[in-house]
């Protein structure tokens, strides 16, 4: 019952049902299992009663029982005198004997039995001097029969008081009888109560136990029906979830693709003006040439110096400058729109999940860098072990190679060098870090520079802020997550945080 | 017997600075055949389809395609060409200024003859036309004529 109860009590699901309806069905169950327990105490106490006013009942049987027992042994031993009184022959004076003792004994026995009774004592009491007496005269009679004055004896009968105690004796054994018998209905009718009330009680706790279990059974109905409708709540939740789920990822590929496509077009389009602006810059190049031989051909006949300083000046020194200035500008709007077309590209890029030996994989990245690690001094290291994964081999590589790239490019001259990549494993993602001890970076630029064309700190190293742009890209794309932890002068901690293995998604890899 | 055609270049460049280039570059390199030059789609389709001195009617031609047209795409130009029996077998230069190897492959697969990535490097770009002008010299195979 108790575990019927504590199973009815869902602590721990609370949001299946309402709290009030719990702690109102855990009372009455509760009130009801006390109410229970108390009725099963009077149904034992009530059976050890019924029991008890049975043992009275007998009691009081054998109590009349021997108060007749006792009335007869009197009456027998006055038959045995009487009967010794008319044939005086030692076999009825031997009867007479036995009676006389079964007398005492049935007295006795008798006083044994009412001695819970103050009144059959008082009777009993009563009763003693009475036989005392009778036997008193009794035993007078058969002595005489003994001594041969059998007629004196029999004389005497008519007038002897033998009678009168014995008269007494029946008088009070009837009063005891009375007793008795009242006190056997008396006790039979607490006996009869007793057991009624028994049933009285037995039957109350049977409806009781009935009620309970009709409650516990219903409200196991009613947690069932709530839990049925939580889950198919939850179920079509969760396909609703999923559909969203779907739904966003659907509009984020969407938004990918169309950054994506944009920056190629972008590019593409960028592109194009720029072979104009390359071209025709060549064009003037080469134009320059026939002005340039045509100033020096002047140059040579023109003893008077009419030739102006300013076309001089323009086609030696003016007009080439521009020129190179324009050729700078366009290499670098080149090598930007190469940047852009290339994050692009790799946006575009179709990922081939396949199992990736970490430490393998790492290995040979190092490897790359070894030699300018040496030139600087300093090391470059595995903390093992490096937990495998399944993703796309190139990003990682190019992932995990840029961030050690950039960590051998911006050491700190101050000492040597230590690159270290360690990878740890967590809830169905593993994290890799590549920390050194490098120049830094200032934590307010800690977002700026995973940003395409941003750059930190001091700008002592050739670049164009496109390597942690693509490394950021490279990294939503296998699903991952990429922050660093860094101070000026303090080394940087760059960590990786990837799904252990990379589900492709069609729309991304399009 | 066979009297020798000019092949005709039949030059689709929305561009006009791109034509120009392509055109300088062309006659630097010694070439002087005719350039037709169509500055969309459309126009370079119906020229070389329905035009009275297109490739269809008159003697052998030589395309050089631009991807990045305004009004279709250079591919869907090529897969016409190429589709078209009369004209599969007419060289088509695809000229520009993506790198993109899926595009690059694409073309290829269309039937394209040469691909060439139109540099910003102006040098290189030169070269690829002079190139181009060895290539023209070598296919005027007179087809018109058999």
């Amino acid at each position: 019952m108790i575990e019927i109860l504590n199973s009815l009590r869902p602590k721990d699901r609370r949001e299946i049902s309402q709290g009030d309806f719990n702690r109102l069905l855990t009372g009455v169950l509760g009130a009801g299992l006390l109410v229970l327990a108390a009725l099963g105490g009077a149904i034992v106490w009530l059976a050890v009663k019924t029991n008890d006013y049975n043992d009275w009942v007998d009691h009081t049987y054998i109590a009349q029982q021997r108060i007749l027992a006792f009335m007869e042994s009197v009456e027998r031993a006055e038959t045995a005198r009487r009967g010794y009184l008319l044939t005086p022959t030692p076999v009825q004076q031997a009867a007479y004997r036995s009676s006389r003792s079964a007398v005492a004994i049935a007295l006795y026995q008798l006083a044994e039995t009412t001695l819970d009774n103050p009144a059959e004592r008082a009777s009993i009491n009563r009763i003693k001097p009475l036989l005392a007496w009778k036997t008193k005269v009794n035993d007078e009679s058969v002595a005489l029969v003994a001594a041969g004055r059998r007629e004196q004896a029999i004389l005497a009968f008519p007038a002897e008081q033998a009678l009168q105690p014995l008269l007494g004796i029946r008088a009070v054994t009837d009063e005891m009888l009375a007793e008795e018998h009242r006190l056997l209905v008396q006790r039979l009718e607490k006996e009869k109560g007793a057991i009624r009330l028994l049933i009285y009680v037995g039957l109350a706790a049977a409806l009781l136990l009935s009620a309970l279990s009709l409650i516990s059974i219903l409200a196991m109905r009613r947690f069932a029906e709530d839990l049925t409708r939580a889950q198919t709540a939850l179920r079509s939740l969760n396909q609703t979830l999923e559909q969203r789920v779907e739904d966003r990822t659907v509009d984020l590929t969407r938004a990918n693709q169309e950054i994506q496509r944009f920056a190629y077009i972008v590019s593409h389009d960028l592109r194009s003006p720029l072979v104009n602006v390359m071209g025709f810059t060549s064009e003037l190049e080469e134009s320059m040439k026939p002005l340039r031989a045509l100033v020096r051909w002047v140059e040579q006949r023109d003893a008077e110096g009419r030739l102006p300083e300013q076309v001089k000046q323009a086609v030696d020194a003016d007009i080439p400058e521009a020129i190179s200035f324009i050729r700078a500008s366009t290499r670098k709007m080149d090598g930007l729109i190469g940047a852009i077309l290339k994050l692009s590209r790799e946006g575009r890029r179709v990922l081939h999940p396949e199992r990736l030996p970490m430490e393998a994989l790492v290995e040979a990245l190092l490897t790359t860098v070894k030699h300018r690690v040496d030139e600087i001094g300093g090391e470059a290291l595995i903390q093992s072990p490096l937990p495998d994964l399944v993703s796309d081999r190139l990003a990682v590589e190019q992932v995990l190679g840029n961030l050690i790239d950039n960590a051998v490019k911006y050491h700190s001259p101050k000492r040597p060098l230590r690159i270290a990549v360690s990878g740890a494993e967590a809830n169905g993602r593993v994290v890799f870090e590549v920390a050194d001890n490098g120049r830094g970076i200032d934590p307010k630029d800690h977002e700026r520079i995973f940003e395409l064309f941003r750059r930190s700190g001091v700008q002592s190293q050739p670049g164009e802020g496109i390597g942690l742009a693509h490394v950021r890209a490279l990294v939503h794309r296998l699903g991952g997550v990429i922050t660093c932890t860094s101070a000026l002068d303090q080394g940087a901690v760059f960590r990786l945080s990837l799904p252990r293995v990379l589900v492709p998604s069609e729309g991304l890899s399009a | 017997m066979s009297e020798q055609q000019p092949v005709t270049i039949v030059m689709i460049e929305d561009d006009e600075g791109h034509a120009r280039l392509i055109e300088r570059n062309i006659r630097r390199a010694g070439i002087s055949n005719l350039i037709r030059h169509c500055t969309d789609g459309t126009s370079a389709l119906e020229f070389l389809f329905n035009g009275p001195d297109g490739p269809l009617m008159n003697g052998p031609a030589l395309v050089l395609l631009d991807l990045n047209l305004p009004d279709m795409s250079g591919i869907d130009i090529l897969a016409r060409i190429k589709a078209e029996p009369a004209m599969k077998r007419m060289p088509v230069v695809v000229l520009t200024t993506t790198d993109d190897k899926t595009e690059i492959q694409r073309c290829y697969d269309l039937g394209c003859n040469v691909y060439i990535t139109k540099p910003v490097n102006y040098e290189s770009f030169a070269d690829a036309i002079r190139q181009l002008g060895l290539f023209l010299s070598v296919i005027q195979v007179p087809e018109g004529s058999v």
